[in-house]
């Protein structure tokens, strides 16, 4: 068995081979979580009375973590 | 003027020496060769510097046992204080570490040296050392030729050694044909006036030599070739652990008062150890025996006993010190503090930028990321004060709205005088300062240096647009027309919005909320336009605003807009790029021009 192909036997037996697209997919997965979880905070606000500004200011923010949350979904499909 | 003298003196007497006496011209050889062999090895270290040895500094000193550990083993594997005196340093300079870590690490690097008299004492005088210098001169010479820098650093490395080894050699030679034609021993002077003299002998060959290893390499050749006796060798040694702060001091004239701190720490603990060795000879040297009676080590083996003696005294002078590294960091800082600025405004000049922090890739890049920051603390300072905003009101929870009621001052400063003094010379010697560091540095990092200094360009850029954005925020923010008041109004607004979510950025660890922050950045700066958005098209066609000042509106918008644009750029290098952890999201959710646009046109 050649060195290269040992070195590769031991990447794959440690998970090393994906190691870089394994941490990027860790890393969209807890921020996927964290704007999933600012999404509902920001809902359960705009169910309560607020004045027309804050409604705004509110619908913007949504928007926005709507469009990251599209986005992060979208590249961790790319990653599978 | 004694430089002038000094030099052609030594000169001078080595030419005289040479001519009277072979064996002094071996020893004085050997020297030669010892510090020539320091300097390859330290040259082929410093080739690793790029990766193994500055990341293992900045990851294993953050508990003070880890920093005294990393002082001992690096000193202990490059036999070489002084290149870690120089790599703490440069570091502490560049502001990657504490001074209390570098003062455990150079507390360490003195345990370190011990080591060097252990290798010496057993084993190069034990053995034919000449005969191993050879062949590492003639395979070291080979790899230093090679073109791939880690193998040229190989080659230093065995170059070094090969020296090291070959200049020992020579001493042991030179020591022992000495012998025959002048004893030196018969000049020993007993008691505590031999312990000061040879004190002072040793403080005085160590700042010539600048090196306490070569010092005590002499020191244990003279004392295995008797001619100097055991008691003046160990002063020999506590004179040798004094004198080579002098390098620490040399080190840290470059560097800024971290450095300079680091230096005086290094002096007084040599100091205090020393004095420590000179009152408690006695007791010392009983521990020695006893050590050596434990060690299995012969009575009358003084190089053995001298490694023992130089271990324990460091020892001492460590286990003394550490119970005071707090105190002597308040006062070090007390004492050795920064001239303050004389001027009104203050001229500001760099903090993190000196030529010990260019001595290694890691720390020339720690130290231009942290200048860059401080550029940006600045220019902060500038443009709102400029727009005459409070920053401590910007970065509070306060409602922006409320935040741009309150003014810095009754009259608007001056912003070029303020670009001249805090700006304009930090901006100049970052691109200096990265010119000269880029040259040991490898692509990947010269492309992030590159990036750096795009974010140095854009603080820039920032504060002289606020110095256009001025003059018309003077006018229009008192104006008796109530429309263009409010526009000029909610310029000040969208400044301030940006310089809090940049503040914010620069100050949250939550991958979160600087993505979005980030983003909401990009949009606002398009959605506020008035020139795409429309706003200025009606404000003229209502006739709420002359043609003047329309014109004045349109220009600052650009102003504005290039502010948004510059500071938000600078903020991605500087707070996003230069953490690898938040790099990689950023990469992959960074929020395009094109997807603002569709953002935008899906709202209306």
């Amino acid at each position: 068995m050649g060195a290269k192909k040992i070195i590769k036997n031991i990447a794959d037996f440690l998970n090393l081979t994906n190691f870089t697209i394994n941490g990027k997919k860790r890393s969209l997965k807890d921020l996927l979580k964290k704007l999933k979880e600012k999404r509902v905070k920001i809902l359960r606000a705009l169910k309560n009375e607020c004045s027309e500004e804050e409604e705004k200011a509110l619908n913007e923010e949504l928007e926005l973590i709507s469009f990251h949350i599209r986005k992060a979904k979208k590249k961790l499909e790319d990653l599978s | 003027m004694s430089k002038n003298i000094f030099f052609p003196l030594t000169l001078i007497l080595l030419a005289y020496g040479f001519y009277k006496s072979a064996d002094f011209q071996a020893i004085s050889a050997g020297i030669a060769i010892f510090l020539f062999g320091m300097l390859s090895l330290e040259q082929g270290f410093k080739s690793f510097s790029g990766g193994i040895l500055d990341r293992v500094l900045k990851f294993s000193t953050d508990k003070l046992y880890k920093s005294l550990l990393f002082g001992v083993v690096s000193t202990s594997i490059m036999q070489s204080s002084s290149l870690v005196s120089i790599l703490t340093i440069s570091f502490l300079g560049a502001g990657l570490i504490t001074l209390a870590q570098g003062i455990g690490v150079i507390f360490g690097a003195n345990l370190g040296t011990t080591t060097g008299a252990w290798l010496v004492a057993g084993y190069g005088l034990k053995v034919n050392i000449g005969a191993y210098a050879m062949p590492m001169l003639v395979f070291g010479t080979l790899f230093v030729f090679q073109k791939n820098s880690s193998l040229k650093g190989v080659g230093y490395i065995l170059t070094g050694l090969g020296f090291l080894f070959l200049g020992i050699h020579y001493m042991k030679e030179g020591f022992e044909a000495f012998k025959s034609t002048i004893d030196l021993s018969a000049y020993a002077v007993g008691g505590f006036k031999g312990l000061f003299l040879f004190t002072l002998i040793g403080i005085v060959a160590t700042v010539v030599m600048q090196s306490s290893h070569a010092t005590l390499v002499l020191i244990i050749t003279a004392l295995s070739a008797g001619q100097i006796s055991y008691e003046n060798a160990l002063a020999l040694a506590i004179g040798a652990n004094v004198g080579t702060t002098i390098t620490a001091i040399l080190g840290a004239m470059s560097s800024n008062i971290e450095g300079k701190r680091l230096a005086a720490a290094h002096l007084i603990f040599n100091l205090v150890t020393g004095l420590i060795a000179i009152v408690f000879i006695g007791q010392i040297v009983a521990l020695v025996d006893w050590s050596a009676t434990q060690l299995s080590i012969a009575h009358d083996n003084y190089t053995l006993k001298l490694a023992i003696f130089h271990t324990i005294f460091n020892t001492i002078g460590i286990l003394v010190m550490i119970p005071f590294i707090n105190t002597l960091v308040h006062f070090l800082e007390k004492t050795l503090q920064m001239k303050p600025s004389d001027d009104e405004i203050g001229h500001d000049n760099v903090a993190y930028l000196n030529e010990a922090a260019l001595e290694f890739p890691q720390s020339a890049m720690g130290a231009i990321i942290r200048e860059t920051k401080h550029l940006y603390e600045n220019a902060f300072e500038i443009i709102a004060h400029g727009l005459n905003l409070k920053r401590g009101k910007i970065v509070s929870s306060l409602e922006l709205e409320e935040v741009i009621k309150f003014t810095h001052s009754k009259k608007y400063i001056d912003i070029e005088d303020f670009y001249e003094k805090r700006i304009k010379d930090i901006y100049s010697d970052i691109i200096t300062f990265s010119t000269k560091a880029q040259a040991n540095m490898s692509p990947k990092s010269i492309e992030n240096l590159y990036r750096l200094k795009l974010a140095s360009r854009d603080i820039v850029e920032a504060v002289k647009n606020t110095k256009h954005l001025q003059k018309n925020i003077v006018k229009f923010s008192a104006h008796p027309n109530q429309y263009i008041k409010k526009e000029y109004a909610l310029i000040k607004l969208s400044i301030a919005e940006l310089l809090r979510n940049i503040n914010i950025i620069a100050t949250t660890d939550e991958e979160d909320v600087i993505i979005l922050l980030l983003s909401k950045i990009r949009v606002n700066t398009q959605k506020y336009d008035i020139i795409s958005n429309g706003k200025l098209d009606e404000l003229i066609r209502n006739k709420h605003i002359t043609n003047q000042m329309a014109t004045s509106l349109m220009n600052d918008s650009v102003y504005v807009y290039n502010i948004r644009n510059k500071l938000c750029n600078m903020a991605e290098i500087l707070f996003i790029e230069a953490n690898s952890d938040l790099k990689h999201l950023q990469e992959e959710l960074h929020i395009t021009q094109e997807e603002v646009e569709s953002l935008l046109e899906q709202k209306e």
